[in-house]
């Protein structure tokens, strides 16, 4: 059979060959999704689209001022791809502290307000370390020159040393990767080869 | 990786265990872990046990120059150097958290080194032990 994700003879509600997925979540049943981690008994790593792109872990620390305000902009490495948050703050008495992260380059907020720190993701505790939090997929900064701005802001009566932990994967600098998007400034190590050319040069 | 694709090796489970007591307030206290020879390894999932959470992580490869764990964020109020992740937030731990899954797995060439680099703000010995878990990979035999 031509193909095996159809429901019906001649059906073919849709494609998932090029939608980019956190491979984890093919690992989960939908029912107790949260508990159900590991897949069993695939043959192939489930990497899809990514397979073949490096860990990487973006780490932005900030030190606030009682009820202070920080900002935080990180370029990401090309191609980085989010894959999970991690959170940890010193002082955790009151909430710890309000994040909220945006896409600049395509001017996208991707959280509607600051978000405390326990449900913006995994932290570190007390009382104890909670797993990071995986995205259901995985979000893109594939804009070259890409950034991240982080916003926080200190719940606490204190000093706090804030950090925030991105997990995502890049793609090596030692790769090609013909889809990618060029530099405005020239080609790199990554680039296609061959640029499009247009008729009238 | 197409997974309608016949991968080319067997997987064999394997972990990599990194050992290390960190002196007191060690800065960037350098350590290596070397994969060997008879097969690249598949790297999967992290795992941590230590004295004290307040440890941080670095860590590079050493052929490729490649910084696993960074910061681009322009300079903050009040940080001074930046010593990597804390522990917690980079690997599972035995008290508390499953392993750290990667989602996409890494290939760590048979022989290349990997350095990482704690730092220890605890005021005391830190005995860590690190366990990079998953699998080598052994080339299929064409039949």
């Amino acid at each position: 059979m031509a193909n095996q994700r159809t429901t019906g003879r001649g059906v073919d509600l849709y494609s998932l060959r090029h939608v980019q997925q956190n491979p984890i979540a093919r690992m989960l049943p939908l029912s107790r999704e949260q508990a159900m981690v590991y897949r069993h008994g695939e043959p192939s790593p489930p990497a899809g689209h990514l397979d073949g792109y490096a860990p990487s872990w973006e780490v932005v620390t900030f030190v606030i001022a009682p009820q202070g305000t920080a900002q935080a902009r990180v370029s990401v490495q090309r191609d980085f791809t989010l894959l999970a948050v991690n959170t940890a703050s010193s002082s955790n008495v009151s909430g710890g502290f309000l994040g909220q992260m945006f896409d600049v380059m395509r001017s996208v907020r991707l959280a509607d307000r600051g978000l405390q720190q326990a449900l913006m993701g995994g932290n570190q505790g007390p009382p104890g370390p909670s797993a990071a939090f995986f995205l259901r997929e995985p979000y893109p900064f594939h804009e070259h020159d890409s950034q991240i701005l982080i916003n926080v802001q200190n719940l606490e009566a204190v000093q706090n040393a804030v950090q925030i932990a991105l997990y995502g994967v890049c793609l090596p600098f030692n790769r090609r990767h013909s889809p990618a998007a060029e530099f405005p400034g020239g080609p790199v190590g990554s680039a296609p080869e061959k640029r499009p050319t247009t008729g009238n040069q | 990786m197409d997974p309608q694709l016949a991968d080319q090796f067997e997987r064999q489970f394997f972990s990599y265990v990194l050992d290390r007591v960190v002196p007191a307030n060690a800065i960037q206290d350098p350590n290596q872990l070397q994969i060997l020879s008879d097969a690249d390894f598949e790297w999967w999932w992290i795992l941590a046990s230590r004295t004290s959470n307040l440890l941080k992580v670095l860590m590079k490869e050493q052929a490729t120059g490649r910084d696993f764990i960074q910061t681009t964020a322009s300079s903050v109020a009040g940080v001074q150097t930046f010593n990597g992740i804390q522990i917690d937030l980079w690997a599972g731990t035995a008290a508390g958290t499953a392993a750290f899954p990667l989602a996409v797995p890494y290939i760590m060439p048979a022989t290349r080194t990997y350095s990482l680099l704690f730092t220890d703000t605890s005021g005391a010995q830190n005995t860590v032990e690190l366990v990079f878990s998953g699998f080598k990979l052994w080339p299929r035999p064409k039949g």
